[in-house]
C-alpha cells in the first residue's frame, strides 16, 4: 500500500519535471523535422524516386549530390515528378575535378540547381517522350 | 510507528515542492512575454476564447469547419454541399431543396474557398461564399447562424474552381469555370475542342441587405482553363484578375500538353465596364437552368427554384472588357495586394514568382502595348505589365497571401516551404519548411485591403509521420506560423476535416457579437410549428399524417400516439419550445430511413418515417439535453392497414 | 497503514485548496451576515431584474387575461396548477413565495437555480432546471397576475394543494 502511494507521489512529480522541460525546449519546432519527407521510414510502400537512386548502383554519384545539395525531400514529394537521373558514367564524362568542386559545400546551391534541371513535374513515361513536345524541369 | 512519520514528512516534502512548482509555473510564464514559448502561445486556458476563428473548407468533405485560433481546436463542421446526418442536413424535409440542382438531389460536392464579405475593402464578418467545385454551386454561409442560408447553381460552368472571392464591398461575388465545356451543352465531338469550347465567368450580384444572390451577368471567354481568381482593390476597384491554364486547348493528357506555351495568361476582367455594357443592352440572354436555393430562419425552411435564363457577354466582341497578361508557365495561384497594386502570378511549371503591376497595366492599355490578340482579346506586352520576378524563391509556387506590411508569403508545393518576401524589392526574407506539399495558405483578412498580420496557416496535402498512424488515410493538416516577427515561426499543426484545400480566417470580436443564441418562437412562421403544448395535435390526411410535435426539457408533446396504420406516411413535425442558448433537442425514431433531427431552441423540423409493421414504436430525444433526458421519449403505436383504432395522442393522459 | 494514506489524502486536499482557494475567499468575503453571500433582500425575494418590493394593488383583471395566454404558452409544458409535473404545482406559489421572489424565478431562472438556495433546493428535487423563456418583465408581471388570481380561486374553492416537496407530502 505504502508503495503505491509513493509511486503515485513519484508519478506526479514526473510529471511536473516534464512540463519544465517541455518549456525550456528550443523555440524552433521545425527542427522535429529536420529533413521534410526524406525522413519519413517507411519500408512496405512501393520505391519513391530516392529510396530506388539509393538502390541502384549505378546512380551512387547522383544520391551523393542530392545529399551534398540537400534536396532529399523535394524528390520524395507527391510530385509528379520525373528526374532524368545522369548514371554514374555521365558524371564521370564531365571534365575531371567538375563533379569535386560541385559538392564542395560552398557551391550548395548551384548543385541544386543543376539537379533540379534533371526534375520535371508530371509523369512521363517512355512513349509520352515524343519530338517537338516541351518539357518543363522544375526550375522553370 | 516512526518509520511511518518518517514516511509521512517525507511525503509531505515532496508535495510541497511539487506544490510550489504548481503555484509558481503561472508567474514563470509572464516574465518573458516577448520570449513566449510556442506552447505557450498556443495555449488557450479552459474556458477562454480564441482570438480569431478560420473557416476551413472540407475540400472532399463539401463542408466547411469552423476552428479557433491559435488553439487549433474544432468548433463546428457546417454542413454546405454534402448531407449531414448529424445536422439532418439534406435529411430533413427543411433542408432537402437546398442540395437540390438542375442534375436533381446532389448529396456531395467538393468545396474550395471561402472567402468573407467584405464592406469598404475590409472583413466585416456578416457571411462566408464557398463554392462546390464538382457541380458548380456557390453558397453563403450566415455567421449568424453558422448555417448555410443560399446556395446557387452556376450555369455554363464546370469545375468551378476560380471561385467564390469578393470585391472589395460585396458587390459581386465571382465564379469562374475550371473545365470549357460546350456552351450551350451540346453533342458534339471532343476532338473540336479547340475553338469550340467556351468558358464562362460569372458575377454574382450580393444583396447588401439580405445577402441574397443573383447571376447579374456571364462573361463569355476562350476555352482555357480558368484557375484562380481576385479582385482588385482599392485602386484596382472594378477590376477581376483570372489566372489560365491551358491556353494550348489541349482535350486530353493535359499533364503534359497543357505545358507546351511558355506562357499563359491572367485575364484581367473590367466589371464596371461589363455593367455598363449590361446597361447599353449588349448581352445576349441565354436559356440556361439553374437552382436557386434560400433557406430562411423565419420558416426554417428552404425553398429551391429553377432560374430560366442568363445574360451573357462575349469577351471577344466587346471591346475594353478583358485583357490578357502573359504570364510564365501555368499560373495557378493569382493573388492581388493589399494595395491593389501588384498581382502575383504564381506559374506552377516555373520557380520564379511573376508580378505583374495594375499601374503599369493601365499605361499599356492606353498605349495599346498589345503583343496580339486571342480570340479578339488584346494580349498587353508581357514587359509592359512586368513589375518584377521574385527570382527562384522555391520550387512549384501555388499562393500568396499578405501580411498588410508590406510582405508577402508564398506556398511551394515541390519544395514543401512557405517563402516570404518584400512587395517592390522582391527580395527573400525568410523561408520555412511545411510538412507536407502545402497547398493554399491563409492569413486573416490575407487577401482583402486590410490583413490582420498576426497568424499564417498553411494548409497541407500530405503529413505522412507526422501523426500516429490511422491506415491508409492519414489526415491532412493545417500548421500555424506566428508571423509578427522578421522570421516565421512555426507554433503548432492540427489535423483538419477532409482536405483543407483554402480557409478564410477573420478576428473573433467581429463576430461574437452578432451570433445568434435561438430563435424566438413568436417569429416562427413554419406552416407545421405550434408555439405551445396546447396546440399539439396529430391530423390525418389520407395516407399522411401530420404530428405537430413540441420539445421542452424532457418530454415531447404528445409522447403516446395511437392510431397510426401500416403504410402510411408519418411526418414528425417538431418543435423546439425551448427559448435558452446551447439547448437543442434531437428525434430518433426506430427504424426511420433517415438521419435524426437536431432542433435548434425555437426551431421546427421535419421527420418522415413510413412505418412497416404493426407494433408500439418508440422514439427518443437524441441530444443530452438536461438530467432527464434518458426520459425523453414517446411511444407511437401502429396498427395494421384495416385497424379500427382511433387516431389519438396524448401527453401524461391529458 | 491506513493512517497513513489518509494523512496524504488530506494533504493532498488541503494543498489543492491552498492552489485553489482564490474564488472561494472572494465569495466570503461578498457575503453579508448568512453565509449564502446573498443579502437578506436577495435571500426573500431572489436574485435577478426586481432588486426593491413592489406595491401590488387589487388583482388586474385585464392582466390576468393575458398572463393567462401566456401562461399556456411558456409555462404548461412544465408547469400545471394542480398536478406536479416538470416543475412544482403553481396555483399556490403566490402564499409560498414573494412577488418579487416569482418574478425574479421568471426572468432570471439560470442565475437563481446557480445561486440561491431555496431555488437550488427545488432543483435538487425536480432535477429539470427551468428554462429561460425570455419573457420581458410586463410578460411576467402578467403571469404573476394570473398566478395571484388562481390562488384566491382556489383557497375560495377549497382545492388542496399540491406540495412542493414529495417529503413533505407525508
Amino acid at each position: 500500500m505504502k508503495n503505491s502511494v509513493l509511486v503515485l507521489l513519484s508519478l506526479l512529480l514526473f510529471a511536473c519535471q516534464q512540463g519544465n522541460q517541455q518549456s525550456a525546449q528550443s523555440e524552433d519546432l521545425s527542427k522535429n523535422t529536420p529533413k521534410g519527407q526524406a525522413s519519413v521510414v517507411d519500408e512496405e510502400s512501393a520505391l519513391n524516386i530516392l529510396q530506388l537512386a539509393v538502390k541502384t548502383n549505378d546512380l551512387s554519384t547522383l544520391v551523393a549530390a542530392v545529399q551534398a545539395a540537400e534536396i532529399e525531400h523535394v524528390l520524395v514529394n507527391a510530385g509528379p515528378l520525373t528526374v532524368f537521373a545522369p548514371v554514374n558514367s555521365a558524371f564521370e564524362a564531365l571534365p575531371p575535378g567538375t563533379v569535386e568542386e560541385l559538392l564542395k559545400p560552398e557551391n550548395k546551391a548551384k548543385l541544386a540547381a543543376i539537379l533540379i534541371n534533371h526534375a520535371a513535374p508530371s509523369t512521363y513515361k517512355g512513349r509520352l517522350l515524343k519530338d517537338g513536345r516541351k518539357i518543363y524541369m522544375a526550375s522553370g | 510507528m516512526k518509520f511511518l512519520l518518517k514516511h509521512i514528512a517525507i511525503a509531505f516534502i515532496i508535495s510541497a515542492g511539487l506544490l510550489i512548482s504548481a503555484c509558481g509555473s503561472g508567474g514563470s510564464g509572464n516574465s518573458g512575454a516577448l520570449n513566449k514559448t510556442a506552447a505557450e502561445k498556443v495555449f488557450v486556458a479552459p474556458g477562454e476564447w480564441d482570438s480569431h476563428y478560420a473557416f476551413v473548407s472540407g475540400g472532399f468533405s463539401g463542408q466547411l469547419a469552423v476552428y479557433g485560433i491559435p488553439s487549433g481546436r474544432l468548433f463546428k463542421v457546417i454542413p454546405v454541399f454534402s448531407v449531414d446526418a448529424e445536422k439532418a442536413w439534406g435529411f430533413n424535409e427543411e433542408t432537402k431543396p437546398m442540395l437540390t440542382t438542375s442534375h436533381g438531389f446532389i448529396p456531395w460536392d467538393d468545396s474550395h474557398h471561402p472567402d468573407i464579405s467584405q464592406t469598404k475593402g475590409e472583413l466585416d464578418g456578416r457571411w462566408v461564399f464557398i463554392n462546390a467545385n464538382n457541380t458548380p454551386r456557390i453558397a453563403r454561409i450566415s455567421l449568424e447562424t453558422f448555417e448555410t442560408e443560399e446556395i446557387i447553381e452556376i450555369p455554363n460552368s464546370a469545375g468551378n474552381h476560380s471561385s467564390s472571392f469578393v470585391t472589395e464591398n460585396t458587390e459581386y461575388v465571382v465564379a469562374g469555370t475550371r473545365f470549357s465545356i460546350p456552351i450551350p451543352q451540346r453533342d458534339m465531338s471532343i476532338k473540336e475542342y479547340k475553338g469550340n469550347f467556351k468558358a464562362a465567368l460569372s458575377f454574382l450580384k450580393v444583396d447588401p441587405e439580405t445577402g441574397h444572390m443573383n447571376i447579374d451577368f456571364q462573361i463569355l471567354m476562350p476555352g482555357f482553363d480558368y484557375d484562380l481568381s481576385h479582385p482588385g482593390r482599392g485602386k484596382s476597384h472594378g477590376w477581376f484578375f483570372f489566372s489560365t491554364y491551358n491556353t494550348e486547348e489541349a482535350n486530353t493528357l493535359l499533364e503534359v500538353n497543357a505545358s507546351q506555351n511558355d506562357k499563359d495568361f491572367i485575364a484581367a476582367i473590367n466589371w464596371k465596364k461589363a455593367q455598363e455594357y449590361v446597361k447599353a443592352g449588349k448581352f445576349k440572354t441565354m436559356s440556361a437552368k439553374y437552382t436557386h436555393n434560400i433557406y430562411e430562419n423565419s420558416t426554417h425552411s428552404a425553398t429551391s427554384k429553377m432560374e430560366t435564363s442568363v445574360r451573357v457577354l462575349d469577351a471577344s466582341k466587346l471591346p475594353g472588357l478583358v485583357y490578357l497578361m502573359p504570364t510564365p508557365k501555368s499560373p495557378h495561384g493569382c493573388d492581388v495586394d493589399p494595395t491593389g497594386e501588384y498581382i502575383v502570378g504564381s506559374g506552377k511549371l516555373s520557380a520564379s514568382l511573376t508580378v505583374h503591376s495594375f499601374t503599369k497595366m493601365q499605361q499599356a492599355i492606353k498605349d495599346k502595348n498589345f503583343d496580339g490578340e486571342a480570340y479578339g482579346i488584346p494580349i498587353l506586352k508581357f514587359d509592359a505589365t512586368l513589375a518584377g520576378t521574385v527570382q527562384q524563391p522555391g520550387l512549384g509556387p501555388l499562393h500568396t497571401e499578405f501580411d498588410g506590411r508590406g510582405n508577402a508569403y508564398t506556398t511551394f508545393f515541390i519544395s514543401s516551404e512557405v517563402v516570404k518576401w518584400k512587395l517592390g524589392t522582391w527580395e527573400v526574407l525568410d523561408r520555412k519548411p511545411t510538412y507536407y506539399s502545402v497547398g493554399h495558405l491563409m492569413i486573416p483578412g490575407g487577401n482583402s485591403g486590410k490583413p490582420f498580420g498576426k497568424y499564417m496557416i498553411a494548409m497541407n496535402k500530405i503529413t505522412k509521420d507526422r501523426y500516429l498512424p490511422t491506415g491508409p488515410e492519414v489526415c491532412q493538416s493545417a500548421q500555424l506560423f506566428d508571423i509578427s516577427g522578421d522570421k516565421m515561426e512555426l507554433l503548432l499543426d492540427f489535423p483538419t476535416v477532409g482536405e483543407p484545400h483554402y480557409a478564410a480566417g477573420i478576428p473573433a470580436e467581429k463576430i461574437i457579437k452578432r451570433s445568434k443564441k435561438f430563435f424566438k418562437l413568436e417569429e416562427n412562421k413554419h406552416p407545421y410549428s405550434v408555439t405551445s403544448e396546447a396546440e399539439t395535435k396529430v391530423v390525418r390526411d389520407g395516407k399522411n399524417v401530420h404530428i405537430y410535435m413540441t420539445m421542452i426539457r424532457s418530454h415531447f408533446s404528445p409522447d403516446n400516439i395511437e392510431g397510426i396504420k401500416v403504410g402510411d406516411r408519418v411526418y414528425f413535425h417538431v418543435t423546439n419550445l425551448e427559448q435558452d442558448y446551447d439547448v437543442p433537442h434531437g428525434l430518433g425514431v426506430i427504424g426511420a430511413k433517415t438521419s435524426e433531427l437536431l432542433i435548434m431552441p425555437g426551431q421546427t423540423e421535419t421527420m418522415v418515417w413510413e412505418p412497416k409493421k404493426p407494433g408500439v414504436w418508440p422514439f427518443y430525444c437524441t441530444d443530452f439535453c438536461s438530467a432527464l433526458h434518458q426520459e425523453m421519449q414517446g411511444y407511437i403505436r401502429v396498427s395494421p392497414r384495416n385497424s379500427k383504432v382511433k387516431l389519438s395522442w396524448s401527453l401524461d393522459g391529458e | 497503514m491506513k493512517q497513513f494514506i489518509y494523512g496524504t489524502l488530506l494533504l493532498s486536499v488541503f494543498l489543492f485548496i491552498a492552489c485553489g482557494s482564490d474564488d472561494s475567499a472572494k465569495k466570503g468575503a461578498k457575503a453579508g451576515g448568512n453565509n449564502s453571500g446573498l443579502t437578506d433582500f436577495q435571500l426573500k425575494n431572489g436574485i435577478g431584474p426586481i432588486t426593491a418590493k413592489l406595491t401590488l394593488g387589487e388583482i388586474d383583471v385585464a392582466k390576468v387575461k393575458k398572463g393567462a395566454d401566456l401562461f399556456v404558452q411558456k409555462c404548461s409544458p412544465c408547469h400545471k396548477l394542480d398536478k406536479r409535473l416538470v416543475g412544482p404545482a403553481l396555483r399556490y406559489v403566490s402564499f409560498r413565495r414573494t412577488p418579487e421572489y416569482i418574478l425574479n424565478m421568471i426572468l432570471n431562472p439560470t442565475g437563481m437555480v446557480k445561486d440561491h438556495p431555496e431555488a437550488r433546493k427545488v432543483l435538487g428535487e425536480y432535477l429539470s432546471p427551468m428554462t429561460d423563456m425570455h419573457l420581458t418583465p410586463d410578460q411576467a408581471k402578467e403571469i404573476l397576475e394570473y398566478i395571484r388570481s388562481v390562488g384566491k380561486e382556489g383557497k375560495e374553492n377549497n382545492i388542496p394543494e399540491v406540495p412542493l416537496f414529495r417529503s413533505s407530502a407525508k
